[in-house]
């Protein structure tokens, strides 16, 4: 029997594919774009049952002190991010607890009245910022990131080269992407041959 | 072609799928044969002008909507989340 870590590391899909550097056409000015793959984190989905948003709003707004995000709008605390993700659906995610210990707080607190989901192995965020971030993310996304139209604590599901991604902006002219473990690589070739012009550095 | 999703704004067609018709009603559970089946869950005329359509926002929301559209120009005359359409149309979609 081959031995079984007891606590495994966690690897992204981009280990040894993001490699920090810079790369493009950076010409001694500081790079367009930076990219930098989000350390592991807990994401869970939440989606309330027929007829309970009202509930799981309730259930927000007690244990988290705040509204549960209208469409294409996120929340954030301390240390939780709380983004829409489709009619009564969110992400709840977060950077400061062990693994499985969100889902388990949270399958508590909305016992009965949604369906929690632990997708933190399956989902693979970058962080995307720099001067250029704004026009590199315009390129994939059909969504309107003008500055009237899309600002800090707005999100939205869309498409980026073919790839569904979950798309916020976490400040001004910060984004995180998140796509499916499984399309990370191939998102990630897409990101970076369309960041080359604006030359870009991977933290 | 733009669609209106209720949820997520105008988004370009590639992010949705469409089933087609939506005027189809589900037979009866008791009664349908295979053949009812069959027809309702793949038999879809492809019409030339008006017509409503179930569409998935497969990249997006993932909810599906009725849309009231021309096949000739493209034109999208409204847009509704099914589950909307429903409550203010319990018979179904109709001809």
């Amino acid at each position: 029997m081959p031995e079984i870590s007891k606590n495994p590391k966690r690897l992204s899909p981009l280990e040894n594919i993001a490699l920090p550097g810079k790369y493009g056409a950076i010409n001694n000015e500081t790079p367009g774009v930076i990219l930098s793959v989000c350390p592991a984190r807990s994401v869970v989905s939440i989606g309330a049952r027929k007829n309970m948003e009202a509930k799981v709003s309730a259930v927000f707004k007690k244990q988290y002190a705040l509204i549960a995000p209208k469409p294409g709008r996120s929340e954030y605390t301390k240390n939780l991010a709380v983004h829409w993700a489709g009619p009564e659906q969110w992400y709840v995610i977060t950077n400061s607890c062990e693994e499985g210990t969100l889902y388990d707080k949270l399958a508590k607190q909305f016992s009965g009245i949604a369906s929690i989901i632990d997708q933190s192995h399956g989902r693979v965020t970058i962080k995307v910022s720099g001067r250029n971030a704004c026009d590199l993310m315009a390129k994939g996304t059909p969504v309107d990131l003008h500055k009237n139209a899309f600002t800090k604590g707005c999100c939205a599901v869309t498409e980026m080269a073919h790839i569904t991604v979950h798309l916020a902006e976490i400040a001004d002219d910060e984004f995180e992407v998140s796509v499916f473990r499984g399309f990370a690589e191939s998102f990630w070739q897409w990101l970076t041959e369309m960041s080359l012009e604006f030359g870009y550095e991977v933290k | 072609m733009r669609i209106n999703c209720p949820y997520c704004g105008p988004r370009p067609n590639e992010e949705f799928n469409v089933l087609g018709d939506a005027t189809k009603t589900r037979p009866d559970a008791d009664k349908a044969t295979a053949q009812d089946w069959l027809d309702y869950v793949y038999e879809r005329d492809n019409p030339k002008g008006r017509l409503e359509e179930y569409w998935h926002h497969a990249s997006g929301c993932r909810n599906w909507l009725v849309v009231k559209r021309n096949t000739v120009t493209h034109e999208v005359y409204s847009v509704v989340a099914a589950r909307d359409y429903k409550k203010t149309h319990p018979e179904g979609v109709k001809k």
